[in-house]
């Protein structure tokens, strides 16, 4: 019933949504994804939590195409004065940037990197964070997995504009 | 330092510094009180007799201090530090009649130069910080080692604070501001793991989240218990019983 709603953000507040964008990835892609939210969940502006859900999506878009990974965890942190979302999956992960691809003379990793020809939406994540004064982390090693994280400020729904 | 002078104090004045700085009729600046240079001239103030006779024996057995007399109240304090001018006075705060709140409030309004180290058996924030306000130099509690109490006393007579660290603790705590939110469960949870010698990034792979949310929860729960770094973090969530023997 729920894969029919076009907008899961329509009908639910993000813990819901995110569970439910999980849910269809997961049974897309055969890898569990589980969502956790710790902190005491509450709605956030529209903008934000629209935001953090593409950010969810793109991730998961990232890790179906390039982490080989067997497990995926979306954790949702309420804490006072900011809402954090992590992506993290147990994938191949990725290294720095070879030389070679800093000087712009050749593929990153084989061309699996984040700075590879898919670009792995990280700019537009970036940008979609930064544009509601948040910061975006990467973390990744070769072996272990890849964890992106988006923080941003906790503006309760509702709150003046 | 030159050899201690010649037998005890028994002048009025300041006998002992100017006996040790052999320059006799020569008396010091009155700002000077307790500069090192002679005894340090106390009071001892608390409403049990007990009390006051287990300090007087404990300073007088050490030359250099000289106590001048003993008070049980408030009200008394401030009559013998107004008369007999000591450099210190060890102040008891929950006594009959005046208390000593009030005692070292009223010696400041007159204008008493004596130090006033607080000495008593609470260090509850509503005992702290009133005393502090009201002039007081230092803070100790009763159950302070000997050494840190004659420590203590010669640093009050320096005009330096002196609090002891349970009590610099509370204080600090009390300045840092209402910032006394309540640890989420996820703070703790990681506070646990770090107890447990993990590294951030091991935490980040234990819960499965980054380590850059595990060190903003981090940084959150530093700011709550009032510490700066992880060590501190473990040992204050210890004190407050947050953190458990049993869930370590």
């Amino acid at each position: 019933m729920h894969a029919l709603q076009p907008e899961p953000l329509e009908m639910a507040r993000l813990p819901d949504a995110l569970a439910e964008v999980a849910e269809r990835w997961s049974a897309r892609n055969g890898v569990a994804a589980q969502v956790t939210s710790t902190g005491s969940a509450r709605p956030m502006r529209p903008e934000i939590e629209v935001a953090l859900l593409r950010i969810a999506q793109e991730a998961l878009a990232n890790v179906a195409k390039h982490a080989r990974a067997s497990r995926v965890g979306l954790t949702l942190s309420y804490m006072d004065d900011e809402v954090a979302l992590d992506i993290r999956d147990d994938g191949v992960g990725f290294g720095p940037p070879s030389p070679a691809a800093r000087n712009g003379r050749g593929p990153v990793n084989g061309g699996r990197g984040p700075n590879s020809g898919h670009g792995f939406g990280l700019t537009a994540m970036r940008q979609r964070v930064e544009g509601l004064a948040g910061t975006l982390e990467i973390e990744s090693e070769i072996g272990i997995g890849t964890a992106v994280s988006a923080s941003v400020p906790a503006i309760p729904a509702g709150a003046g504009v | 330092m030159s050899a201690p002078g010649p037998g005890r104090p028994g002048q009025r004045g300041r006998p002992g510094r100017s006996e040790q700085r052999g320059r006799p009729g020569r008396p010091g600046p009155p700002d000077e009180a307790g500069g090192g240079t002679g005894p340090i001239r106390l009071l001892i103030v608390d409403d049990h007799p007990v009390v006051r006779d287990g300090l007087s024996g404990m300073f007088r057995g050490d030359t250099d201090f000289d106590v001048l007399g003993e008070a049980a109240d408030g009200a008394e304090a401030v009559a013998k530090t107004l008369a007999l001018k000591p450099d210190v006075v060890l102040m008891d705060l929950r006594m009959p009649r005046m208390d000593g709140v009030s005692a070292i409030a009223e010696l400041a309004k007159r204008g008493a130069p004596a130090r006033v180290l607080v000495l008593t058996t609470y260090d509850t924030d509503s005992d702290v910080v009133p005393a502090i306000e009201a002039g007081a130099t230092g803070y100790l509690l009763k159950d302070s080692p000997r050494d840190e109490l004659l420590r203590a006393v010669r640093a009050a007579a320096r005009g330096e604070a002196v609090l002891s660290p349970a009590v610099a603790t509370r204080l600090l705590g009390q300045v840092r501001g209402p910032v006394q939110a309540p640890l989420s469960q996820r703070e703790i949870e990681i506070l646990e793991i770090i107890a447990r010698g993990a590294t951030n990034r091991e935490a980040a792979a234990r819960l499965f989240i980054s380590e850059a949310t595990v060190k903003t929860h981090l940084l959150h729960s530093y700011a709550k218990l009032g510490v700066s770094d992880r060590a501190a973090a473990v040992a204050e969530a210890f004190r407050r019983g947050l953190l458990t023997p049993e869930s370590h």
